[in-house]
């Protein structure tokens, strides 16, 4: 599904079909000026704009609108944790699918998928990414990258600041020839 | 005066845009002419929830347009003002103007 269906898809539930779709084309076409980025920002700030104004125009719509979002996302929910109180193992096939389908719904945020994205944030290992690993493998190339001062390497009080990490994570970026890090 | 219908500041000035604008009125030219004319950067979000309530007041109208491909193959949403928007449009204006007469505001008088 491409992302100005999905884009429609989500406005549609918060506004007519027709609106949905002219707000929908209206940030695909100011997309490629401003980016992806841009485009889902957009997306999501128009419905929550439109759903604040839905309360307060007609509460009781905005009720219904309520339980079905909830309906929609406790029933997911309750089904992944069932699951995992029957099966502990389940967890980090848990924890991954929420993540993937973070990213999933990020669409754009796709594009150039790179190092950076996977890169492991401060306190992580890149053991962590591991657990993603396995879903990503088939449509890019994964890379753990664990932090200086993480792991078995050492860990100095001073000279591992931002400024190196930063130099790092170019070094990297560099070394695997990567174009576009998003 | 026929109609009571007051119209917001913001509400105004998007009814100004669509008047300028024309046939060619949706939601990125009327973001664009409020940036440029307005010095006033809208987010879509901001736009689209002030014409749907412009449009329950009765104050402007929409169509869809024929779909294009630059668009994701979406039809664009025209809006034009209607005759009650014209006349609160007016009234409104009108207020200012009556307001505004006798000051020496734009020479920087009262700075």
């Amino acid at each position: 599904m491409r992302d100005i269906d999905r884009a429609q898809r989500l406005l549609g539930l918060f506004t007519s079909a027709d609106c949905a779709e002219a707000i929908a084309g209206d940030l695909i076409e100011e997309r490629r000026s401003h980016g992806g980025f841009w485009f889902w920002r957009h997306v999501l700030g128009t419905v929550l704009a439109v759903s604040r104004s839905a309360v307060t125009d007609a509460p009781l719509q905005a009720l219904n609108l309520v339980a079905a979002g909830c309906a929609l996302f406790a029933i997911p929910a309750f089904a992944g944790v069932a699951a995992v109180s029957l099966f502990p193992q389940l967890i980090g096939t848990l924890v991954s699918w929420i993540v993937l389908s973070l990213f999933w719904w990020g669409g754009g945020l796709w594009t150039g998928a790179s190092l950076a994205t996977i890169a492991p944030t401060r306190g992580m290992a890149a053991c962590v990414v591991l657990a993603l690993a396995p879903m990503l493998i088939p449509r890019y190339r994964v890379l753990g990258v664990t932090r200086r001062a993480h792991g078995r390497s050492s860990a100095p009080s001073t000279g591992y600041g931002f400024g190196r990490l930063a130099e790092d994570v170019v070094r990297v970026i560099d070394a695997i020839g990567v174009k576009r890090p998003s | 005066m026929a109609s009571a219908l007051n119209l917001g500041e913001f509400e105004q000035l998007i009814l100004l845009a669509i008047l300028r604008l024309g046939d060619d009125a949706y939601g990125v030219t009327i973001r664009a002419e409020l940036a440029v004319r307005a010095e006033r950067p809208v987010s879509p979000g901001a736009l689209y929830t002030a014409l749907q309530r412009l449009e329950a007041k009765g104050v402007v109208t929409s169509r869809m347009g024929d779909p294009t491909p630059q668009r994701g193959g979406r039809a664009k949403r025209h809006v034009a003002v209607t005759a009650l928007g014209i006349r609160a449009l007016r009234r409104s204006l009108q207020a200012y103007q009556r307001l505004l007469d006798g000051l020496d505001l734009f020479r920087g008088a009262h700075a």
